[in-house]
């Protein structure tokens, strides 16, 4: 990975596009290329058709950089788009067909209404067996977080306060983040007194509906060394997709994550115990917890226990989210995989101020979406 | 390969009152909703067969932010019918503001709502309903 680009995260009076446009330009020209020098693009974005009226993206996300008729393709995995669009591009690259390549992606949700994103975002559940009962994305994982307590025998407020800590870390860690959509720090109460939307969580529980882009130059390592100071290489991949919620046994337990994870270690020759600071799919303060019991920081059943020890804090024992994560940062959901991506180049070139995590020297990315259905876990190092 | 029991048929077999499912002829499991390999061994020897309506709730939540044409709040469920799949549903006469963990493991019978659909739904929307039984 060579250069990186992010806008703000909140409301944008841009275009998807634009809002491409500019992360995709920062990140070419960090890289010391200009757009003639990108071989092929590679973008999530998923309800830009309906907040935008705007389908092939990708074809015009290439001519509005300046990268002239290159192959361009948008990837849709909900939440995950972006994090399929990279680890594709990875890929790519690694096949040695291109040298050097943009990837990342764009959403806009904020001209939308509440009502109608819920519906659009419900999409991400199967249209078939799951929407008639009227779920919602927030409700899929209401129904792991009280799968979780029962399962773990965890009294409900208990969780609940746990996972209130979880949104009190990412909104402090968001203050130091200039690109985040909040700079407000929340109290665990705060969180308890926040309207409920889908028992047991509350607002503060959610991430926001976000506006924004981000994007990433790939190339192989040669050319890389020759173009910037420090690249952030691959160490691993993996992907993974599951069924509908309810052909998954394992939940809580989120298998596709344990899979992806599962071959990016391997594929990195690394372990949970290697890692420094993880940038994970927090859309939900539950989904956080769940998380590092997935990625193998924390035993089953014992996630929630770690963030109430302080574990999953900056300086803790595995900073989880230094960004602010989705929940403070934002969740623009065709982007959000390739800013998890420039948190993590950030920070393993030390450049992130009173969020740096010292040292800090391998990063994983952690993507998830729908129903748990699709699933990108990606080391970096330096 | 055609798919064998389709939404379309399972879905109007549910506003009869029945619920389909299939059995693996080479594992036994019994299947729902319709599926064209066994979800449990992958066999594509599955014969159509009614499963009785009868589960216990897995889990459950109180949605209070509905999407665009449901009107909240109500309750959503995961059921695991007695002969093993598991469905999501809607759990009627419940109110959502006491939807919580007391109700894990609720013996629940099945039944089946139907509302109009909307623009994305290719036509009208059938759902599994649950009640306490």
């Amino acid at each position: 990975m060579l250069g990186v680009g992010m806008t703000k995260f909140g409301r944008s009076t841009k275009t998807q596009i634009e809002m491409f446009a500019e992360a995709a330009l920062d990140a070419i020209l960090e890289s010391n290329l200009t757009p003639k020098d990108i071989q092929a693009l590679f973008m999530g974005a998923v309800v830009g058709g309906f907040s935008e009226g705007q389908i092939n993206i990708s074809a015009f996300a290439a001519e509005a950089i300046g990268a002239r008729n290159i192959p361009a393709t948008r990837f849709e995995g909900a939440c995950a788009s972006a994090s399929v669009a990279i680890r594709d591009a990875i890929n790519w690259v690694g096949s040695g067909t291109y040298d050097i390549v943009i990837a990342g992606g764009t959403e806009r949700t904020l001209v939308l209404d509440t009502a109608q994103a819920t519906r659009y975002y419900q999409m991400g559940s199967d249209a078939r067996y799951e929407a008639p009962s009227g779920i919602t994305f927030p409700g899929v994982f209401a129904l792991i977080a009280n799968l979780y307590a029962h399962t773990y025998r965890i009294p409900i407020e208990t969780l609940k306060r746990q996972m209130a800590m979880v949104a009190v870390k990412a909104h402090r860690n968001a203050m130091a983040n200039p690109k985040a959509q909040f700079h407000k720090e929340i109290t665990v109460e705060d969180v308890l007194t926040s309207v409920m939307i889908a028992s047991p969580l509350q607002l503060y529980d959610c991430c926001p509906f976000t506006d924004g882009a981000a994007a990433i130059v790939l190339a192989d390592g040669a050319t890389a060394r020759k173009l910037i100071k420090q690249p952030v290489y691959v160490a691993g991949t993996g992907q993974a997709s599951a069924g509908p919620l309810y052909t998954q046994p394992d939940l809580p337990r989120i298998k596709a994550r344990e899979l992806a994870m599962q071959q990016a270690y391997s594929q990195a020759g690394l372990g949970p115990r290697d890692v420094d600071l993880v940038e994970l799919h927090d859309c939900f303060t539950i989904a956080e917890i769940v998380a590092t019991e997935g990625m193998g920081l924390f035993e089953h059943g014992q996630g929630a226990a770690a963030v109430e020890r302080g574990e999953t804090q900056l300086g803790g024992k595995i900073p989880v989210n230094p960004s602010g994560g989705l929940k403070a940062k934002g969740h623009p959901i065709g982007a959000t995989g390739a800013a998890q991506v420039y948190e993590v180049a950030k920070q393993l070139r030390g450049e992130c101020g009173d969020r740096q995590v010292p040292g800090a020297k391998v990063g994983i990315t952690d993507t998830l979406g729908g129903d748990a259905g699709t699933l990108v876990d990606i080391i970096w190092r330096v | 390969m055609e798919v064998r029991l389709t939404h379309a048929d399972f879905v109007a077999a549910l506003e009869n009152g029945k619920l389909l499912g299939q059995q693996c002829a080479s594992c036994g499991a019994k299947n729902a909703p319709p599926t064209l390999p066994c979800r449990s061994c992958g066999s594509m020897e599955l014969r159509t067969i009614e499963l009785q309506k009868r589960g216990k709730i897995a889990t459950l939540t109180g949605i209070f932010t509905p999407p665009e044409g449901f009107d909240g709040p109500y309750v959503v469920c995961l059921v695991d019918l007695d002969e093993g799949p598991r469905l999501m549903g809607r759990l009627t006469g419940v109110d959502a503001a006491t939807a919580g963990l007391g109700l894990i493991g609720r013996a629940v019978t099945l039944t089946h709502h139907v509302r109009e659909g909307d623009r994305f739904s290719a036509g009208k929307i059938v759902g599994f309903a649950f009640e306490l039984a």
